[in-house]
């Protein structure tokens, strides 16, 4: 039988998760020896990614040629759209910003980039052919799960009772269970 | 997401895995921006 397409990608793309998996800033997030200015960094650029993420995932799923993969679409843009919100109460509270300043922290360059490939991809791609990154950053829309464990010292004074917890090393695994 | 792939022909599936591993390099990417607190060059 042959091998299956998400197999194949994962396979493909396992060198860079484990790059990912153990980069120096979740390394270090988790010793609890990540500089506040990175982790405050980190967190303005994800909420600014987020804002555009939602809106590419609502096309997503405008091109959706099922009930299913509608759903999954709009969950997932609902869920970006909860997040965005929590960061206004919490972390944006946290580091004294209004909701106008957090909407107006300028894209970092990768940030810039990210949003531009994936919204040139949702506009001109068919859904299958975008559909497989929708997944893996889908996956990666998780970080925030990362970033937030209680195991990290550095982040602990943000976390509110109700955030999701997770650990490092289920990383991948959490990825790719969104993948097939 | 394998329902889209099987329904996909050669060419798409190409492409859809060059887009994925963009996608992948482009999430190192953004760990790695914040961890060298990165701004724009000029």
């Amino acid at each position: 039988m042959a091998e299956k397409f998400s197999t194949q990608l994962r396979r493909r793309g396992e060198r860079i998760w484990r790059a990912i998996e153990g980069h120096s800033f979740l390394r270090e997030l988790h010793a609890g020896t990540l500089p506040m200015n990175r982790f405050t960094y980190f967190i303005l650029q994800d909420y600014v990614y987020l804002l555009d993420f939602a809106q590419v995932l609502c096309q997503g799923g405008a091109k959706s040629p099922d009930l299913e993969t509608l759903e999954l679409f709009a969950r997932h843009a609902l869920g970006a759209v909860e997040v965005e919100r929590s960061f206004h109460t919490s972390f944006g509270k946290s580091l004294g910003l209004s909701r106008q300043q957090l909407d107006g922290v300028p894209k970092g360059p990768i940030t810039q980039a990210y949003i531009s490939h994936l919204q040139s991809v949702a506009r001109s791609g068919t859904l299958g052919s975008w559909s497989p990154q929708f997944f893996l950053v889908t996956g990666f829309m998780e970080r925030w799960d990362v970033a937030s464990t209680e195991s990290a010292p550095t982040s602990r004074k943000f976390i509110g009772s109700g955030s999701r917890l997770m650990h490092p090393n289920r990383f991948g695994s959490r990825c790719g269970s969104r993948f097939n | 997401m394998d329902k889209l792939g099987a329904a996909a022909n050669s060419s798409e599936k190409k492409r859809m895995a060059e887009y994925f591993m963009l996608s992948s390099r482009y999430e190192f990417m953004f760990w790695e921006q914040a961890y060298r607190l990165e701004s724009w060059p000029v």
